[in-house]
């Protein structure tokens, strides 16, 4: 009995293999459906390096006929290249130390990150030694140093003319700061830091130009315990990012194919097998993963004719090359239009009276407590939000200091009493918080504390993305929160000088109040991916 | 008169090993804490990438009066010896483009997973050669805070990672709930053990921000689904998930214990808890929010030791509010396994020595001394140092601890 239960297991074992081998040929979308009815499949998967060792980190040369990647075989990195039509793998940068990334220029020549690292990191601080990884250039019959330091600089890409390299750099961070970087490709020419996120938690790898050269895309990290996720900017105003991936996938080392229509990048979803290489539509967010067998997938990059891609995977034990033909097929679902700015409620007060005026034209009257500035609004309109942006503006004006936190306007809701609010904190900075799903506290602080004695203009907002931000009158502040994307239903009250439950009395008044849904006019929007790809559209 | 004989002989014996019981001093030992330290002159004290470092290292940790070693193992998943489990390539940023470089001078550019020689088999080697009780401090964290320390075979396996009640994934820490990672973790307790650890130390204080919050992964909700024919809680910090998510832990404590044993030499499984308070029938720190049920652990004879981390005591009353929680946690260990108490100056939670210190108006050095005779003469078996630096614990405190240790606190109390 023993036997035939051994010998059905072999039996299931040998089928699943034949039917992962059948798989591994590539065909649907596995777990997750094909979103927006856009689906991408993958061809025969043709190996493209054999042998020992890892290699990684593939890069299609510009006239097709090669591909550059980073290999372990002889211990430490090396670049090397194979020759697609006799298979042929012939090293390009060997020796001791680690090279890495490589990245072809137009020309045929190959930019990389190279770190030597000889002794220990006591004896190399102690030198003062200049030991971290630079980025360097090769080309036949010669190349030289483009960066070097004690820090990191990886991940280059090369524009599509050939004039500069965007790559990741610790140069200049203090933590685990990793920001993004260009660099001119003529001699002489030094690196410029473009972008870094606040703090030292996060970071940003692997940039790369859009083919039309005015989009930047990249995978950004914003602290250990969330998500990468891809990222893009207009090249022209970087700081004003869009996020392409969800939150809960982790999608990193982006690829765009040479039309700049797709990106491939290596993702993992819950219920996906491992890493795996997935395709998005930049304009829609629309995915898909392609089914590429056993293994993890990784580190996609295309053809030059975009017929193709080359990834590494682990089935066989480590990481190999292959190459496989991708199709896509059926329409991206429609973009979203964008937000429209519209006041929904706003407080009118009449001769010691208050009332909140809806967008649709009710009115509820205010409760104003006895001998005290504060209001509050029973059931107000115009204050179910859902799930997209959503503003507060008010005035305030507060008269001295006063401990403990002040409630300058709160918003209580059957999904959180404290939904979101305008407070004064111990500090007497105005904040503006919103919350995640969870109820847990999302906000933005004023850079100062705030002024007394005279009116102060408070504007927070909450984007679509969850972004939680703050202007004081009219400046936006530094500090923002991220992750607000609690879903608000219709209010149950409105308060303004006080809290839900009356405590936490401000010193002060709010003198003017409005809120609405989308952004009020003259603020500027945070980008969005469909602003994004509609302001490149040709 | 031969059975009396034998029976004398096995008493005196007995009595004679009861005398011998030192009472034990445990240092948790980092060589990270060691890594930047410099004198006057600027001059880097350690180099703790080399031998000499480390065992400078340990010279400087024995001024404590130290008897038991328990070395760092880990940053987050990424291991500080030459693991096989979590071996190159990839483990070190850039070359993994995932973990964010720590950027800090010799801090960022340490490679303990490749020092010459491997530094845990050389460190555990020359404690015992001084006749330290000599094993490891294996925090029960796969990250810790940042991304370059999530290990390798965790960003390799991101099918089995940690995820909320709301479906959001913790990249890099991996769930007990899968078979596959309880197999890789007890292949990093054989690497231990390959390396001569008689003393394997799991401090569930360090988690690097896991709880039972992050347990909702397919095996855990279809095994809760299975008994109570319920969708679970939505709330990761309910009790009864927090008590049903402590059932794989301690499957997964039970599973090293096996794995010790079957060693074929006495290694000692100890345990650290937090917070330890007043025993009652509420479910404590501990299983709350580690999902570590230590009472059970201690009751089924699975640990040897266990360590208490933190004591919540009152801060108008520090010692004696300290001694009546010593009194219940070793009430409720009732002679099962060793007890050893904190003495630390790591005061993360203000309530190790400099916390007393500020509540006595003492000096920390004296309430060193002061904390290690109260365990004594509350009948712990030792100790515990966490986190012993270069600077934290001071000359004034080592020479208290020291006096102590060799003086009237040399034996377990009861036993000469």
């Amino acid at each position: 009995m023993r036997d035939s239960v051994t010998g059905m297991k072999r039996l299931f074992a040998s089928v699943c293999v034949l039917c992962g081998l059948a798989l591994g040929g590539c065909a649907g979308w596995g777990v997750h459906a094909p979103e927006g009815g856009w689906a991408c499949r993958c061809g025969r998967i043709v190996p493209v390096t054999r042998g020992t060792g890892n290699d990684t980190e593939a890069a299609w040369s510009p006239d097709g006929t090669r591909i550059a990647f980073q290999t372990d075989r002889e211990g430490d990195l090396d670049i090397a290249v194979a020759d697609l039509a006799s298979g042929a793998v012939t090293p390009l940068v060997a020796g001791e130390g680690q090279a890495c990334y490589p990245a072809w220029t137009p020309d045929g020549a190959v930019v990389y990150a190279f770190g030597r690292h000889e002794g220990t990191a006591t004896q190399a601080a102690a030198a003062k030694a200049d030991c971290g990884y630079g980025l360097r250039l090769w080309k036949p019959g010669g190349g030289r140093v483009l960066t070097q330091g004690y820090w990191r600089d990886y991940t280059p890409s090369v524009t599509a003319a050939g004039d500069a390299v965007y790559y990741a750099s610790t140069c200049g961070e203090a933590g685990d700061g990793v920001a993004l970087w260009r660099m001119g490709l003529s001699p002489g020419v030094a690196g410029e830091r473009l972008l870094r996120l606040d703090g030292d938690a996060g970071g940003m790898v692997q940039p790369s130009l859009s083919p039309d050269g005015r989009i930047l895309l990249w995978a950004q990290l914003n602290n250990f315990r969330q998500n990468w996720r891809l990222c893009a900017a207009l090249k022209t105003n970087l700081s004003d990012s869009v996020f392409l991936t969800p939150p809960e996938m982790g999608a990193y080392a982006p690829r765009w194919s040479p039309d700049g229509g797709r990106v491939a990048f290596t993702g993992f979803r819950r219920g996906d097998p491992g890493w795996g290489v997935y395709l998005l539509e930049p304009r829609s967010g629309a995915l898909s993963r392609l089914e590429t067998g056993a293994g993890n997938s990784r580190s996609p990059a295309w053809s030059p004719d975009g017929t193709e891609l080359v990834f590494e995977n682990n089935r066989t034990g480590s990481c190999k090359l292959y190459r496989t033909r991708v199709s896509c097929g059926g329409k991206p679902a429609a973009r979203t239009k964008t937000e429209e700015s519209r006041v929904d409620a706003r407080l009118v007060r009449k001769e010691g009276a208050a009332e909140l005026v809806s967008g649709n034209g009710t009115h509820v009257a205010g409760a104003v407590a006895p001998g005290q500035e504060a209001l509050s609004f029973d059931r107000p309109g115009g204050l179910d939000f859902g799930a997209g942006s959503f503003f507060v503006r008010l005035t305030l004006t507060v008269s001295a200091r006063e401990g403990g936190a002040r409630i300058a306007a709160v918003g209580h809701y059957a999904e959180h009493a404290m939904g979101w609010q305008v407070y004064l904190s111990d500090e007497h900075r105005i904040w503006f918080h919103a919350r995640d799903p969870k109820g847990v506290f999302i906000g933005a602080e004023s850079d100062a504390p705030v002024a007394l004695g005279r009116p102060v203009q408070v504007l927070g907002i909450r984007d679509a993305d969850g972004t939680v931000r703050l202007y004081v009158d009219g400046k936006p502040q530094k500090r923002r929160g991220a992750g607000a994307t609690l879903v608000y239903g219709p209010a149950l009250k409105l308060c303004l000088g006080q809290q839900w439950n009356g405590g936490m009395r401000l010193n002060g008044r709010v003198t003017d109040f409005a809120c609405g849904r989308g952004y009020p006019a003259g603020v500027p929007q945070l980008m969005t991916r469909e602003r994004l790809f509609e302001e490149v559209a040709p | 008169m031969r059975l009396y004989s034998v029976l004398v002989s096995a008493l005196i014996a007995g009595s004679l090993s009861r005398a011998a019981e030192r009472f034990e001093s445990a240092a948790l030992v980092d060589s990270l804490d060691f890594a930047a330290e410099k004198n006057k002159a600027g001059d880097f004290l350690f180099d703790t990438e080399t031998a000499a470092g480390n065992r400078a290292v340990l010279e400087h940790v024995l001024l404590t009066g130290a008897n038991t070693i328990l070395w760092r193992n880990c940053v987050g998943g990424t291991m500080r010896y030459q693991s096989e489990e979590t071996r190159l390539p990839w483990v070190e940023s850039p070359l993994d483009k995932r973990r964010l470089p720590d950027s800090r001078p010799v801090y960022g550019w340490l490679r303990y997973y490749q020092s010459e020689p491997d530094i845990l088999r050389d460190m555990l080697g020359v404690c015992r050669e001084k006749g330290l009780r000599a094993g490891v401090h294996w925090p029960f964290e796969e990250t810790h805070w940042h991304s370059w320390t999530i290990g390798p075979w965790n960003f390799e396996h991101p099918q089995f990672w940690g995820v909320t009640a709301a479906g959001q994934v913790w990249p890099g820490r991996c769930s007990l709930a899968y078979p596959e990672v309880v197999a890789h973790k007890l292949r990093l307790v054989d690497e231990l053990l390959a390396r001569g650890t008689d003393h394997l130390f799991i401090d569930v204080w360090r988690t690097g921000g896991w709880s039972p919050r992050d347990e909702f992964v397919q095996p855990e909700m279809e095994r809760w689904r299975q008994r109570f024919g319920t969708e679970p809680p939505a709330d990761g910090a309910d009790p009864r998930w927090c008590a049903f998510v402590s059932e794989t832990t301690h499957a997964y404590f039970n599973a090293v214990r096996r794995r010790l044993d079957g060693s074929g030499r006495k290694v000692r499984l100890m345990v650290g808890i937090l917070e330890a308070d007043i025993i009652s029938d509420k479910p404590d720190a501990t299983l709350l929010t580690r999902g570590v049920d230590w009472r059970r652990l201690v009751c089924e004879g699975v640990i040897d030791t266990l360590v208490v981390m933190g004591v919540k005591w009152d801060t108008s009353r520090p010692f004696e509010s300290t001694r009546e929680i010593y009194r219940s946690v070793l009430a409720a260990c009732g002679g099962r396994c060793e007890v050893l108490f904190p003495v630390s100056m790591y005061d993360f939670t203000k309530k190790g020595v400099p916390g007393y210190s500020q509540a006595l108006k003492r000096a920390p050095g004296k309430v060193a001394g002061e904390l290690l005779k109260l365990a004594w003469e509350e009948g712990a078996d030792g100790i515990c140092m966490e986190c012993v630096d270069y600077r934290n614990y001071s000359q004034e405190a080592c020479a208290e601890m020291r006096a102590a240790l060799n003086g009237p606190c040399r034996f377990k109390r009861g036993t000469r």
